[in-house]
């Protein structure tokens, strides 16, 4: 579904991501791994197409498209979804029309009618309590004033109604509380699929025990240093990164 | 006739036999004609493009008659209806049951003189001071052209009454590259109640709309103004409102400035817990230049006021503001508060915003704020990524932004919409 080759990254003129090969099949959930700082931020954004990115080297394909030279939007639409780090907040703007909007521009990108407004709320509501979110939450301004477990069920929440093909998840389980985490690893587990596909991005074991990937690759200095299956979960834990520099 | 050569009559003639016997001294000033039009020595003109009247030769009104306005386009239970700035009774409508009157201002000052001689006996006090203790009569010279060159209308709420229905006073331009001096006194009597909605709608082009409002809130009464404008495109707008409130009045005035146009805007808080809360909204795109100068002045005892504006400057225009707060000495317990927020959608693009505190008195509580910014590229991004194409996460950013004026009249927030709507047209963002 994704295939990365021999990328490399410069941010004002720092190179962050280096000489990266990675690939990730249909229907598997590929975990990366990597400490503060390695670059996987940056991995995420880059393929979802976030713009001041200096692109040196490589390509990456999505379904055998290069997809380098496509604005984020036109990813979105192909099936590409990112749940951020760092969900921005949008005063102004409630939640359920913002969804409602994505969910049409990407339809419309697609050549899809708009959604019947009564079937995207009856979905819409049915996420949300999977999630164990309030009905009013909604109603409320994106993100606004939302604590950090509620901001990552809502980027969980659009993925759900998005139904992306590719699924970036960059740390989506930092800052949450342990009944989050597991009902958001529900929400993940339960997608995956054998038509979609999954790049888990994450510091720590702990998202991993709920959610178990297929691959692991241990990322260092913007490059894989290790690669393995799920045992390479616990070896990292018991060596910690400075093992695989 | 020319705007030039009348101004070259009246200086022949004896201004007193003008018969405007509420024009004060100073207005009747002979200098004053030969200084007519402000520049940008005057504070409160710093920021607006003067040239745009001064270069240009003005007609004056000969006939008063257009009446070429397709009345069911307007729907409002009750419309006054000016044409180039002239009352129209024919058009007018008014269904309050005597609630509301208008009168001509020479009819209304000999039923009654004492608002009138208390509004007009000083007119410096719509100069600003300097430092130098010299008073700049510009902007008051603005007003005298205006107050020569119209008779004047009132508009009269009864006293205990509430009007339920909107008064649109509805202005229409169909001149021609002439100035139009609408010259209205609004006042709300004793405990009374009223919304205004003030609309000027331009068919024609490259005319200047000298627009004059001074509205009087007695005791107790309450105002809401609205003021926006449609098809402005190529005329000029200054505007000049001067509110004055009595004891216990509540005045909300909320307004869309766009285009070439500046307001000048005056609030008198001179009654003990009078109460203003301005909003407003300052468009530019194009070459424009959209001005705002607007001055609360806390004469009394717990006055209270309020100004939010918000700012979007599209393309290389420019919208400036100056926003002043003055608090007298004896005005204690009283509150002022100025906010404002500009986004710029061009980096050629500019906003200026300048709050001002002049406190004289102690136990007053004062704020200010302002925030300049583009729109934030992470947010861009975010929505981008959710499938929203550049333009539509701009456009909805963007509708944010301008959603938390919350304009309580919904012709307003109607007009906002379109009129940002514009700014995206034919743009490649
Ligand atoms: N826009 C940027 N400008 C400058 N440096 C950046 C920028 N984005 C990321 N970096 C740098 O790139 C490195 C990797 O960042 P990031 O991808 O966020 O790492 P991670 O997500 O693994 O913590 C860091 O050293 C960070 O400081
Ligand atoms: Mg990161």
């Amino acid at each position: 579904m994704l295939k990365i080759s021999n990328l490399s990254v410069s941010v004002e003129n720092k190179l962050i991501i280096n000489n990266l090969d990675l690939e990730i099949g249909e229907g598997k959930k590929v975990a990366v791994m990597g400490p503060n700082g390695s670059g996987k931020s940056t991995l995420s954004n880059v393929i979802s197409g976030k713009p001041g990115y200096n692109i040196k080297e490589g390509s990456i394909k999505f379904e055998d498209t290069d997809i380098l030279k496509i604005n984020p939007d036109e990813r979105a639409a192909m099936g590409i979804f990112m749940a951020f780090q760092y969900p921005v907040e949008i005063p102004g703007i409630a939640n359920s029309s913002f969804l409602r909007t994505a969910i049409n521009s990407i339809r419309k990108k697609n050549n899809i009618e708009p959604v019947n407004t009564r079937i995207f709320l009856e979905e819409l509501n049915q996420i949300a309590s999977k999630l164990g979110l309030d009905k009013s939450f909604l109603s409320r301004d994106m993100n606004e004033g939302f604590s950090g477990g509620e901001k990552k069920k809502n980027e969980i929440l659009q993925l759900l109604l998005l139904k992306p093909k590719l699924c970036v998840l960059d740390e989506i389980d930092s800052g949450l509380d342990i009944d989050s985490l597991k009902v958001i690893s529900k929400g993940i587990s339960e997608y995956s699929n054998k038509k979609n596909s999954m790049l888990i991005i994450t510091h720590y074991q702990r998202l991993l025990d709920h959610v178990i990937p297929d691959e692991v690759h241990i990322f260092n200095k913007g490059k894989i240093v290790e690669s393995g299956d799920h045992d390479l979960v616990k070896i990292l834990e018991e060596k910690g990164y400075k093992e695989f520099s | 006739m020319l705007l030039n050569d009348y101004l070259n009559k009246l200086k022949k003639t004896n201004l007193k036999e003008l018969n405007k016997p509420w024009l004060s001294n100073e207005l009747l000033n002979k200098e004053l004609l030969d200084n007519i039009f402000p520049d940008n020595n005057a504070e409160e003109w710093k920021n607006f493009n003067v040239n745009a009247f001064i270069k240009q030769k003005w007609n004056l009104l000969i006939s008063q008659d257009s009446p070429n306005l397709k009345k069911e386009n307007i729907l409002f239970k009750n419309l006054i209806v000016f044409n180039n700035g002239v009352l129209d009774k024919k058009l007018t409508e008014i269904n309050t049951d005597d609630k509301v009157k208008i009168h001509s201002l020479q009819e209304y000052y000999n039923k009654d003189k004492t608002i009138v001689d208390k509004i007009y006996c000083n007119s410096k006090k719509y100069s600003e001071d300097r430092i130098s203790g010299i008073i700049d009569n510009k902007t008051t010279s603005l007003l005298s052209l205006n107050s020569l060159l119209n008779q004047g209308v009132v508009i009269e709420v009864a006293a205990d009454s509430k009007v339920g229905n909107e008064i649109c006073l509805y202005n229409q331009i169909s001149a021609n590259e002439t100035i139009i001096n609408p010259y209205i006194l609004l006042v709300a009597n004793k405990n009374s109640e009223v919304n205004f909605l003030d609309l000027t709608s331009y068919i024609e082009e490259n005319n200047w709309t000298n627009v004059f409002y001074e509205v009087y809130l007695e005791k107790n009464s309450k105002v809401r103004m609205s003021n926006f404008s449609l098809n402005q495109s190529m005329n000029l707008n200054t505007s000049s409102y001067n509110f004055h409130l009595e004891k216990e009045a509540l005045l909300e005035f909320a307004s869309i400035n766009k285009g070439n146009s500046k307001k000048d805007i005056r609030v008198f808080l001179n009654g003990e817990n009078s109460k203003v809360d301005i909003k407003g909204m300052l468009l530019s795109r194009l070459i424009e230049n959209s001005d705002i100068f607007c001055k609360v002045t806390h004469n009394a005892f717990s006055s209270d006021s309020k100004q939010d504006w918000r700012m979007i400057s599209a393309d290389t225009s420019k919208t400036s503001l100056n926003g002043k707060i003055k608090i007298m000495k004896g005005a204690k317990n009283s509150s002022g508060n100025f906010f404002s927020k500009a986004l710029l959608l061009n980096d050629k693009a500019k906003a200026l915003s300048k709050p001002e505190l002049e406190i004289f008195e102690d136990d007053v509580s004062c704020s200010h704020g302002s925030s300049f910014g583009e729109l934030e590229k992470d947010k861009v991004f975010y929505l981008q990524s959710r499938g929203f194409s550049k333009k539509e996460a701009i456009e909805m950013l963007v509708s944010a932004f301008i959603s938390e004026l919350n304009f309580s009249d919904n012709n307003l927030s109607d007009n906002l919409k379109n009129e940002v709507e514009k700014m995206f047209i034919g743009k490649d963002l």
